[in-house]
């Protein structure tokens, strides 16, 4: 044996290097396709904060221009005509005002009405530089809450990463 | 920033699988474990982190654990087994002696040299590669390379690497 090594100069680290082995083209060509057909995905985390992310993203640009204002007084019309319906709709059909005529409710007296009148007189709202127009709402309130959710995403994806590492040695 | 670290397959199932058939042996057990680890890093592709080094370094990573259970499961299976397997019907000419004795030679060593020395010459990772796949210090792995290559040539040397390789020949060449 002695003599196969003696016969050339023995370079340990060329002949380990030539002795690496080479996988076959098939398999080669076969794993590639594999691994190439799967696209890469999200991990679960990381898709949970891009969503919270985009959430807290839309819930600051609607509140910014008045969006939950709006989307509230809709809500409270939308409540206050069916009422209003229904009543009209029942006073018409009932047994009493045939027969006893329409009711007509009791004159205020002027100086009561006067001072109802004085009291009830509302200055109308100026929103100041600071305030959201129709919500009157701070600016600062979205602003905050919008940085908040954003922060949350961006530190559950880093997390979601550093978690999932595991298979990283 | 990441970076999808399978977006060049081919080369890197090649050192993949260098790293394995150093380690079980040319052929279908280094396949298997190939795949094996291209599966496991298609499931934890999103948990690559480019910070923590080049792709083929993570994967070897894995490869060193499933080539690790693959190690254990022969052992289980058949204790008296070796790389030395790896004759078959190899022709028996001066290169293939030649490697033969490397392996058996390589096969004697410890599992850390082993491992390292496929690592370095079979995967062709650099010291420093290797340090971060080990785990370890880029010095202490040149040091640890040295003496793995220093305690496989006194292997070759020794008349005991004669012993080992000299049956499987005449038995190759009875065939």
């Amino acid at each position: 044996m002695r003599h196969i090594w003696n016969r050339r100069q023995l370079d340990l680290e060329s002949e380990l290097r030539g002795s690496r082995s080479e996988p076959r083209a098939d398999f080669v060509t076969a794993l590639a396709d594999e691994v190439r057909s799967r696209p890469r995905q999200r991990s679960r985390a990381g898709r949970v904060g891009l969503a919270f992310a985009l959430s807290g993203l839309i819930v600051v640009v609607l509140a910014s221009f008045g969006g939950i204002g709006y989307a509230s007084s809709a809500a409270s019309h939308a409540v206050k005509k069916p009422t209003a319906a229904k009543h009209a709709q029942i006073a018409s059909k009932s047994a009493a005002q045939a027969q006893y005529g329409q009711f007509t409710p009791p004159t205020v007296e002027p100086k009561a009405a006067a001072a109802a009148a004085t009291q009830t007189k509302v200055k109308p709202a100026t929103p100041k530089a600071s305030q959201l127009p129709f919500t009157g709402l701070a600016l600062w309130m979205p602003l905050a809450i919008g940085f908040l959710l954003l922060a949350t995403g961006l530190v559950l994806r880093t997390r979601s990463r550093r978690h999932s590492s595991g298979a990283h040695s | 920033m990441t970076r999808d670290p399978l977006a060049n397959p081919e080369a890197l199932i090649r050192r993949v699988y260098a790293f394995a058939a150093y380690r079980l042996g040319d052929g279908p057990d280094a396949e298997d474990v190939t795949s094996e680890v291209f599966e496991r890093a298609l499931r934890y592709r999103s948990s690559y982190d480019r910070s923590k080094g080049e792709p083929v370094g993570w994967l070897l990573g894995i490869a060193r654990r499933c080539t690790s259970a693959a190690l254990a499961a022969r052992a289980a299976d058949e204790p008296a087994s070796g790389i030395v397997e790896a004759t078959d019907d190899r022709r028996i000419e001066e290169d293939s002696i030649r490697r033969l004795a490397l392996a058996a030679a390589v096969a004697q060593l410890g599992t850390r040299d082993q491992e390292l020395i496929a690592l370095r010459f079979g995967a062709d990772l650099t010291a420093a590669q290797i340090a971060r796949v080990v785990d370890s210090q880029t010095n202490a792995v040149e040091v640890a390379l040295h003496r793995a290559l220093g305690r496989l040539r006194s292997i070759l040397d020794d008349e005991k690497t004669e012993d080992v390789v000299t049956p499987q020949i005449a038995g190759s060449g009875a065939r």
